[in-house]
């Protein structure tokens, strides 16, 4: 008879290790933002963050008794995961520039979900004892028939029932129905996991002073990625308006204007005007630059905009009025919003009254 | 599967990190066989029974284990475990 040796199980990474990758995580940003050269702009910087918080979140381990170890903490994080899918799927191609904030929320709760389940689900068998390869397997066992069962549901009920079923199947598609099957088809055993086992168990054993440093900046950094675009989005309204414009003559009796009006950080938009008038002493036309197809904006970070108003009018007197106002709109909190208004007058006799 | 192993940890002085170490499993392991939610592979009870010193059925049982003072002082009612047994 041959005795197996024990298998020892020590599913959490060196400290060292996890001392280094902060470290690295530490320094690559500002080297990111100081050594490449270029402007970088808040929405670049705070992806690069989240990023980061990402990859610190990964490596820090967590201790049983830590809400994400919590059978209700993990339940409610599967049903916020579900959540985003049945939304997904059923909003579908509706969701058209908010599709991507879908994505963003399943990409952090399935590092959430690996963190709350150890990544036991995805664990190779040397790193598992017999009680974790146990639970791994029942959540395979599980996840594949739930996968099997559910696709063929899904399919089958939406492509034979009706046309109206077959259309929404396709816009589905569109919408992220993919995104949702990979969801399924690669973190549904974590799901699995982390709704099915029980609180852990807690031994009063204090952690080393570095690992509860590491914790509290884990936690201080997820705090910041995610209300980072909240503030973003509520400073929105309330922030100053900066405007770059410029007014410089041109050949005859012509004006070239030019201004670019940016409005809000991180969440933020560039509405531009690059435009040609003249006038003759009975009224002032437009050249070029104020036209329907002029409204457009520049550059937007994390924001939709969505013009309101592109009008160019001659008055009896001569005078040429221009308007284009936009509204800005944070994805994060769409109710946020603030209309930026450009206005150029320009009299008959080549007089400035307003610009931008 | 019914069991003592969080008596004869308490007992021994060991906890979960230091019992799990000794016999080479997670400790949550040994948490949810202290909590009869798991029950282990023959391999680990007989990992378990040399930790603790004890023969396997002392630490495991099929039937509801009567707490051990209890079976201490009344050998007879458990001819499988205790001092009364074997003899």
């Amino acid at each position: 008879m041959t005795r197996t040796a024990p298998r020892l199980s020590r599913y959490r990474r060196p400290d060292f290790l996890v001392g280094a990758v902060l470290v690295f995580c530490a320094a690559i940003v500002p080297l990111l933002l100081f050594a490449v050269p270029g402007r970088w702009q808040w929405p670049e910087v705070y992806l690069i963050f989240v990023v980061v918080t990402i990859l610190a979140v990964r490596v820090v381990p967590v201790e049983p008794g830590a809400l994400l170890r919590r059978r209700v903490a993990r339940r409610t994080l599967v049903g916020a995961i579900v959540g985003i899918c049945l939304l997904m799927v059923i909003v579908g191609g509706d969701l058209g520039d908010y599709l991507w904030l879908g994505i963003l929320g399943l990409v952090f709760g399935d590092v959430l979900l690996g963190r709350a389940t150890q990544r036991m689900a995805t664990a190779p068998d040397d790193r598992v004892d017999e009680w974790q390869e146990s639970l791994r397997n029942q959540a395979h066992r599980t996840a594949y028939w739930l996968v099997g069962v559910g696709f063929l549901v899904f399919f089958f009920g939406t492509y034979v029932a009706t046309e109206q079923t077959r259309a929404w199947l396709s816009q589905g598609r569109g919408g992220g129905l993919w995104i949702v099957s990979a969801e399924l088809l690669f973190c549904l055993p974590a799901m699995v996991i982390a709704w099915n086992q029980s609180d852990p168990v807690r031994e009063r054993l204090s952690p080393p002073w570095h690992l509860t440093w590491m914790r509290r900046a884990t936690i201080a950094m997820v705090s910041v990625a995610l209300l980072a675009p909240v503030l973003a989005s509520l400073a929105l309204p309330v922030l100053p308006i900066t405007t770059q414009s410029s007014v410089l003559p041109s050949q005859g009796r012509c004006l070239t204007f030019r201004a670019t009006e940016t409005v809000g950080i991180l969440v933020e938009a560039q509405l531009p005007i690059a435009a040609l008038a003249c006038w003759n002493g009975r009224r002032a036309v437009e050249q070029f630059g104020m036209n329907r197809s002029d409204c457009t904006p520049a550059d937007t970070q994390l924001a939709t905009v969505q013009t309101i108003s592109c009008r160019r009018t001659v008055s009896a007197g001569g005078t040429l009025r221009f308007l284009y106002a936009t509204r800005v709109r944070s994805p994060f909190l769409p109710f946020m919003t603030r209309v930026v208004r450009l206005r150029l007058t320009l009299t008959r006799t080549g007089r400035v009254l307003q610009f931008p | 599967m019914y069991n003592r192993v969080a008596v004869l940890r308490t007992e021994h002085g060991l906890s979960r990190h230091e019992l799990a170490d000794a016999v080479g499993v997670n400790y949550q392991t040994i948490g949810y066989i202290e909590r009869g939610e798991y029950s282990p592979s023959l391999d680990l009870a007989f990992r378990l029974a040399e930790a603790f010193e004890l023969p396997i059925e002392a630490i495991f049982s099929r039937q509801p284990m009567r707490p051990m003072s209890q079976q201490l002082f009344t050998p007879d009612r458990d001819p499988a475990v205790g001092p009364g047994a074997a003899r």
